[in-house]
């Protein structure tokens, strides 16, 4: 359980981790908390020529949130966005979807760029992403992009992060007025990885119907993505309701089979976990109706 | 005071035990004692107690310990009565300190008295050996000498365990919660509660690990699948619940202290309990253990279980129709601007293979119908060179054709097939179908499992990108040259 002998580098500053990825392109692997690299690393999966350790560099750890939205920086740790409460403000979803994450020591060190970058299927900070419509922003030699969440993870561990591209932040939509949001997920332990997460946002409307809705998988298929189902738009926002949708989701889904599930298994999870998740968007919303 | 043992603890808490059995006898605090738990058969032969097996600690070193303790205490003893001129039973050792029962004034140190066997042998009690240094072994008549078939006992002390579970399963998602866990123990009497209770719960988080979450998983190739502690699941703190710990004393006639062994805890029923539980409120006894989510939601649900990924796809020689019966397998197809001839026409040809192939490094035609190559595969920053066989069989022309073949590399092994069919489409285009299967082994079928699915797709799409770049004949490599050139490195992040 050795890695490969590789060049340790650790830039100060973005323009010299932008140096580094230009040289070393698809040799090099890019370490912020290390948490799923490490391992890769020791068994020796990952065979890089270079480590950058973007730990050092400044700037990459602020949340900024304005009327658009919120921006964190990709550094950002896991346990900084959970203990923060412009994120429980702003960004609700993603602070429920938090303490699912790891363990309390994990969450120290990983990062929500990381995990992005990392692209775990059943990971929930890019279930989150994608459940929000948010965006992944990237940087490289030649300048910066920033492309949706949906379009952004490919695959297993795979992303649309090209060799010399370093993901800087991630952009979280402003949340909405009315709207409901619920994290849920089942893993064999706690801290594991989701065999089946379900995220939602629910926007719900004075007539108790829902007028926007946003239903993500993770675990399920080998990415997280958002269920098309626009079928469900003016339905009650009720627990038949989301019975129907999670149950529609289950039946389209094209599960990833492992040890841990069959493909039956999970798409039994998609209407278990999906169903209370739902249920408790709708609640959400409802709280804040009454709030109102 | 140093207690040499011949145990070999393995954090079940000996040095803590051993150290106050020591210091009760001899009337020290137990931070006086040293605990030495070594087995080195350099320095002594191995016995039947040497080691950490079999509750040897409770049954049988214990006892020994106490009974050296008990030895020295009485030389201790009778020195100091000759020092304070009284009768041996009226010593007693307290604090520190052996003095005269009823008269606490007078009093002799024990480090005088244990110097005095040193440095002073010949003002000992008559025909007392010098030195303070006394060594026990214990020979239980229970434990008889090897039969015949050289059986031999080795267990002096039997505890007794009686455990309750009470579980709760969820029909729907097969979560199996443990609601209430009783463990009654009789390990005779209880030398120290605490390491008792510790070993309880160890031993119970041990069985229960077994009862709902631990397995080696093998595929039918016998690859590993729970390879990392990612895979084999530990059980950990959230997972164990409370337990409700009880005590029955019947103290052993076997030893000085009456103690029993019970180093194993609960671990041996916590899983016949855990499944006796589920057994009954899944009105079933057709039980294996572990009950793991999808196990146990389909056990509830009256369904057919088999752990995913222990299927195996018949490639090769395999009858064809049997169809895919698991391993790495999928199917596709594209519509390609090209009729069945002109597609047919590129597909075997090297050159074009050569150029589509993902991360083709080498190709060379080794027989009319054979092909080898040297390809770099590169996902996710996994990255490996490969060397892959591939034979052309059953070819029927413009129609179809099936690859078998087989590869290795740094992560991995493997083999496989793969059948094209081509079929003609409206206004001279074809409909190219595909369907693979193969069986992964090595590092990569260890712990890289569920990246086989992407991997293949990623590289069948980089394939046929490729490959229909050529077919429009603007694509990379259509400047012609060997086969051995690199077009598409990596592909991957």
């Amino acid at each position: 359980m050795k890695p490969v002998a590789f060049e340790y580098c650790r830039p100060d500053t973005l323009d010299e981790a932008m140096e580094l990825l230009a040289e070393f392109g698809s040799d090099a692997s890019i370490v912020s908390g290390g948490l799923s690299l490490g391992a890769m690393l020791n068994m020796r999966l990952v065979r890089p020529k270079a480590l950058v350790d973007v730990n050092r560099i400044r700037d990459l750890d602020a949340i900024r949130t304005s009327a658009s939205g919120t921006e964190t920086g990709a550094m950002v740790r896991q346990a900084s966005a959970l203990k923060s409460r412009e994120i429980a403000e702003a960004v609700p979803l993603l602070a429920r979807a938090l303490p699912n994450v790891g363990h309390y020591q994990t969450r120290s060190r990983g990062t929500l760029g990381g995990s992005v970058a990392h692209a775990d299927p059943s990971a929930e900070i890019p279930l989150s992403l994608v459940t929000l419509g948010g965006s992944v922003k990237l940087r490289s030699p030649k300048g910066v992009r920033e492309v949706a969440a949906r379009e952004f993870f490919h695959g297993v561990l795979t992303t649309d992060r090209r060799a010399d591209e370093m993901v800087t932040g991630l952009v979280w939509p402003a949340r909405e007025p009315r709207t409901g949001y619920a994290f849920e997920e089942i893993a064999q332990r706690h801290g594991d990885f989701a065999i089946v997460a379900a995220a939602a946002a629910v926007t719900v409307g004075e007539d108790g119907n829902i007028t926007a809705l946003s239903f993500g998988l993770g675990g399920v298929e080998d990415r997280p993505f958002v269920v098309d189902n626009p079928e469900f738009i003016d339905h009650p926002a009720i627990a038949a309701t989301a019975q129907e949708i999670a149950s529609a989701a289950a039946e389209i889904v094209e599960p990833m089979v492992d040890i841990q599930a069959s493909a039956d298994y999970r798409r039994q999870l998609v209407r278990v976990i999906g169903a209370k998740a739902l249920m408790a968007a709708f609640a959400d919303a409802e709280a804040q109706r009454e709030a109102a | 005071m140093t207690v040499k043992t011949v145990s070999t603890p393995a954090g079940q808490g000996h040095q803590t035990v051993a150290a106050q059995v020591v210091a009760d006898a001899l009337g020290l605090h137990p931070e006086d004692i040293d605990v030495v738990t070594e087995m080195d058969t350099l320095t002594s032969a191995w016995s039947l107690a040497s080691g950490n097996y079999a509750n040897r600690f409770s049954s049988v070193v214990v006892g020994t310990i106490a009974e050296t303790a008990e030895k020295v205490a009485k030389k201790i003893k009778l020195i100091a009565a000759e020092n304070l001129e009284v009768a041996p039973e009226d010593v007693e050792l307290v604090g520190g300190e052996a003095r005269v029962v009823g008269v606490p004034e007078k009093a002799v140190p024990l480090r005088r008295v244990a110097a005095q066997t040193h440095w002073h042998p010949a003002g000992l009690p008559d025909a007392m050996e010098p030195g303070l240094f006394e060594t026990t072994i214990m020979n239980p008549p229970m434990l008889g000498a090897p039969d015949e078939e050289d059986r031999v006992g080795s267990a002096v002390t039997f505890g007794y365990v009686c455990d309750i579970a009470a579980v709760e399963i969820d029909k729907a998602t097969g979560k199996v919660e443990v609601k209430k866990y009783v463990s009654v123990h009789d390990v005779g009497n209880v030398l120290n509660e605490i390491v008792v209770e510790g070993q309880i719960y160890g031993g119970f988080a041990h069985g229960l690990a077994g009862a709902l979450l631990e397995e080696f998983v093998y595929d039918a190739g016998g690859n590993p699948q729970a390879g990392t502690f990612a895979d084999y699941l530990c059980i950990t703190a959230p997972e164990v619940p409370e337990v409700t710990v009880g005590h029955f004393n019947t103290p052993s006639p076997h030893n000085s202290l009456g103690a029993k062994g019970m180093g194993d805890g609960s671990s041996m029923l916590a899983p016949t309990a855990i499944a006796n539980a589920a057994a009954d409120a899944l009105g079933t006894f057709d039980i294996e253990l572990p009950l793991t989510l999808n196990k146990t939601w389909a056990l509830a649900n009256g369904l057919p279980y088999e752990r995913a990924g222990a299927a195996r796809a018949k490639v090769g020689d395999g009858p064809q129709e049997t169809g895919i019966d698991g391993g790495l397998a999928g199917e596709g197809s594209v519509e390609l601007n090209a009729p069945p001839g002109a597609v047919w026409k590129l597909l075997l040809d090297p050159d074009t293979l050569a150029a589509v192939v993902p991360g083709c490094e080498a190709l060379e035609q080794t027989g009319p119908d054979g092909f080898r190559a040297e390809v770099t595969i590169g996902v996710a920053g996994i990255k490996g060179l490969y060397s892959a066989e591939i034979e052309l069989r059953d070819k029927v022309e413009n129609e179809s054709v099936r690859l078998v073949g087989k590869a290795s590399g740094a992560l991995g092994f493997g083999h496989g097939e793969g059948r094209v069919t081509l079929e003609a489409i409206e206004s001279g285009r074809t409909r190219l179908s595909y369907s693979y299967r193969a069986n992964v082994g090595g590092k990569v079928a260890a712990v890289g499992q569920r990246m086989l699915g992407t991997v293949t797709k990623i590289l069948i799409g980089q394939f046929f990108r490729g490959f229909e770049r050529r077919l429009k004949g603007d694509g990379a490599g259509s400047s012609g040259g060997g086969f051995f050139r690199r077009l598409f490195g990596g592909g991957g992040s």
